[in-house]
């Protein structure tokens, strides 16, 4: 380590730590002795030998809080696009997307009409609104007659948070409607859903699994205190606090917790997740078979009423 | 700026109790004088003797307006002749002002408390003066008689009080008839005046009770219920009081509606607020945590008429606007919208000129409370308690420049209150004014940079810019449609 990575290990301590301090959404820090935790890792980092080393440090401090949220992204995933997105199934397919101090990754949209007559969209990031708003209202004016529409958002990490209220405006006609609330250090925030224009009247039905997280737990949990809409799959993975991404100026990035967030019904999803209505596993049977049980249970609700 | 907290017919009713002096009155008009007239008139209303066994006069006064009789004035005035004064205001607002030991003093809910310097003390002791005719001789020592006039087939004598005030005297009776002068005005001198309509005795004393008035364009009927010696209602209030202690000791802050017209005046000027028709600025905003730069090009025109648009990348294009009827914005993510009253418009880019000037008609009450630095900035920081039940917003204004440095504000939006702190500086002479060039902001603890490209004022914007959207038309047709 150079002098001068040592002096910006430090700063990005002291910037992560300040930040921390300043805007976790619990006040309280878990509890713990914050200064405590500033003075004994502050010569770890000025002995630190490496930039693994750094970074191991900082995740162990920031583990403390137990809350979702926070990383630590290395600078060499803003050097080499793609290499650090979910691979789509075709890794051609999807487009190389940007966002702040979000990674480059790859964005992909599917939307099909099933034999049942149901309208299938799944999207895997909430990113990109102007490529990923238009073809989902174009998608869904095709499925204007269809009986429902799938909405599979398994695997999707969440994104720009107020896409979810986009996205709720095409379900809901009803003004004055709102997803949950964020409550921020500053302020408290609603995820109000502005109807749009024409929106779709028929059922929803929202697929999650364990990878769902973030903005797809909030658009999901609320749809689902609604009523409008019935989540089928399984858990999600309970990681729903609204965060930002600074970068630290030893060039990694900082991921961190800005908000706490409250569903409509007031449940917290942070840890917890959103419980499908009807839980469905894929089997290793399934899988092999290419035989998607969430699709078919949600398809058969769907048609089947 | 003091006449801006001053109640504007105030002035007028004070100079309107003009009851005159002493003395005989030839008959001859080849020897009429200013002393002769108006030393009849003094003795036409009750004679020297009687007026000035009066040591105070109290006047209820209430004004209406001509067109369609709403009150537009209502105060006790109460005057001495040792030159102590109260006056009570009812409507427009509610203040009290006047004069006690040579200090003159102003207390309104709205700004609290204010200490008159200048011109505008002596005008107000000039004033807080009871039966000024006494002293004509020394208030008016250039007093002249400028002629006989024939108003509405009635002789009247004409006398020059002064370069800027003259009255009337009718020739037969010798009673005043009418007066004209002029006030300062936030436009500029503006012409006051008024003829007597009714007169009525009061303790052996002919007073006018009933007058029309005017001020420009604007008329009114003033009524006056009179009574003299009652001294009880001059006071100096304890705000006064106290406030007179804190400038003895050098901690008196100064009035914030007197900060708050420096900052215009110091901008560019009321009249220059008044005439800015058209803004257009575009510049780049900065998202500093992310190093994400947005291109914001912005329009404004009277009529409320407004245009923004910024391009965010990952995000799309953030549009909002106002043909001066519809409120609408649209986004990718939201997609297009009509906007309810309470939301917020815009970055602040353009200015609403009309805000400017009128920013009173949106604010409740004024307070400077403290002078604080800022940044290496010596400011006042001035609290601002808007009408309705938006929260108070906080100003700093720089003591040396008279600009505005920072504001905090909690933004109404759709989605709650938004936190927003704004901090103005590099201030550029633009077309008569001074307009900040950069602006930071921290909103919601996110924080940001707009930097001001090029600002583009008073010149031609193609109104087509302010049309709506035609699926933001479509909305607020049948918006229209649905409440029929």
């Amino acid at each position: 380590m150079t002098p001068r990575e040592k002096a910006d290990n430090i700063a990005s301590f002291e910037l992560l730590w300040h930040t921390v301090r300043d805007q976790h959404p619990d006040p309280k820090l878990n509890g713990l002795n914050w200064q405590e935790i500033h003075d004994s890792t502050l010569p770890l980092i000025e002995n630190a030998a490496s930039m693994e080393e750094v970074r191991d440090i900082l995740r162990g401090v920031v583990a403390k809080l137990e809350a979702s949220h926070y990383s630590i992204i290395p600078s060499e995933r803003y050097d080499v696009p793609s290499a650090a997105s979910p691979a789509p199934a075709n890794p051609l397919e999807g487009t190389l997307v940007h966002f702040g101090n979000l990674p480059e990754s790859r964005l992909t949209f599917e939307s099909r009409l099933l034999p049942g007559g149901a309208g299938y969209i799944r999207f895997n990031e909430f990113l990109d609104p102007a490529t990923i708003m238009p073809k989902f209202e174009a998608a869904l004016k095709s499925f204007a007659k269809a009986p429902g529409i799938i909405l599979d958002l398994r695997g999707n990490p969440g994104g720009i948070g107020v896409m979810a209220m986009g996205i709720a405006g095409f379900f809901i006609d009803k003004p004055g409607q709102r997803l949950g609330e964020m409550k921020m250090r500053q302020t408290t925030l609603q995820f109000v859903i502005f109807p749009r224009p024409e929106t779709y009247a028929g059922k929803l039905a929202i697929l999650l699994d364990e990878g769902s997280a973030s903005t797809t737990e909030i658009l999901a949990g609320g749809l689902q205190d609604l009523g409008r809409a019935r989540i089928f799959g399984t858990r999600s993975m309970g990681a729903a606090l609204p965060s930002d991404i600074i970068r630290l100026p030893n060039g990694d990035g900082f991921q961190y917790a800005q908000a706490s967030y409250t569903s409509v019904s007031g449940k917290i999803l942070e840890g917890n997740g959103v419980t499908p209505d009807a839980v469905v596993h894929q089997t290793r049977e399934s899988v092999l078979a290419d035989h998607d049980l969430v699709i078919e249970a949600a398809d058969n609700w769907i048609t089947s009423h | 700026m003091t006449w801006l907290s001053k109640p504007r017919t105030t002035g007028l009713l004070l100079i309107s109790l003009v009851v005159l002096c002493i003395g005989g009155f030839a008959d001859n008009t080849s020897q009429v004088t200013a002393a002769t007239v108006l030393d009849r008139y003094v003795r036409v209303t009750g004679g020297a003797i009687l007026w000035h066994a009066q040591k105070s006069e109290t006047d209820d006064i209430e004004g209406r307006a001509l067109d369609d009789d709403r009150i537009v004035l209502r105060a006790t005035i109460t005057t001495t002749r040792s030159g102590d004064s109260v006056s009570a205001v009812h409507v427009p607002q509610e203040a009290t002002e006047g004069v006690f030991k040579g200090t003159a003093w102003a207390v309104s809910r709205f700004s609290g408390v204010r200490i008159k310097h200048g011109a505008e003390r002596d005008e107000a002791i000039r004033d807080s003066r009871m039966l000024e005719e006494g002293d004509w001789r020394s208030i008016y020592p250039h007093a002249q008689f400028a002629g006989i006039e024939n108003l509405n087939g009635q002789l009247r004598y004409k006398i020059q009080l002064s370069s800027q005030t003259a009255e009337w005297f009718d020739a037969d009776g010798g009673l005043l008839v009418r007066r004209e002068t002029s006030e300062l005005s936030p436009a500029g001198p503006v012409a006051v005046g008024f003829t007597v309509e009714r007169w009525t005795e009061h303790a052996g004393l002919k007073q006018p009770s009933s007058l029309l008035a005017w001020r420009g364009d604007f008329h009114y009927r003033l009524t006056l219920n009179t009574a003299y010696n009652n001294t009880s209602r001059l006071w100096l209030p304890v705000a006064v009081s106290e406030y007179l202690v804190a400038e003895r000791a050098g901690t008196a802050l100064p009035n914030a509606e007197e900060i708050i017209e420096r900052h215009i005046y110091e901008s560019g000027g009321l009249d220059a607020f008044e005439n800015l028709k058209t803004q257009r600025i575009t510049g780049t905003l900065t998202f500093l945590s992310s190093n994400t730069e947005a291109h914001v090009d912005s329009f404004a025109s009277d009529g409320g008429r407004y245009y923004q648009a910024v391009d965010v990348p990952g995000l799309g294009l953030q549009e909002e606007g106002s043909d001066g009827a519809v409120s609408w914005e649209r986004s990718p993510v939201l997609g297009p919208r009509i906007k309810l009253q309470a939301d917020h418009n815009g970055l602040g880019v353009t200015l609403d000129a009309a805000q400017v000037v009128g920013w009173r008609q949106s604010i409740a009450e004024v307070r400077t409370e403290a002078r604080e630095q800022m940044d290496g900035h010596d400011c006042y920081r001035v609290r601002l308690m808007p009408r309705g039940n938006s929260p108070a917003l906080m100003r700093w204004y720089d003591r040396r420049s008279g600009l505005l440095y920072r504001t905090s504000i909690a933004l109404a939006t759709n989605m709650g209150a938004l936190p927003t702190l704004m901090t103005f500086e590099e201030y550029r002479d633009v077309a008569g004014f001074k307009w900040p060039t950069r602006v930071r902001m921290v909103v919601s603890g996110q924080n940001l940079l707009f930097s001001v490209g090029d600002i583009r004022l008073n010149e031609p914007i193609e109104s087509a810019v302010f049309d709506l959207p035609v699926e933001v038309k479509q909305i607020a047709e049948k918006k229209a449609g649905d409440l029929l």
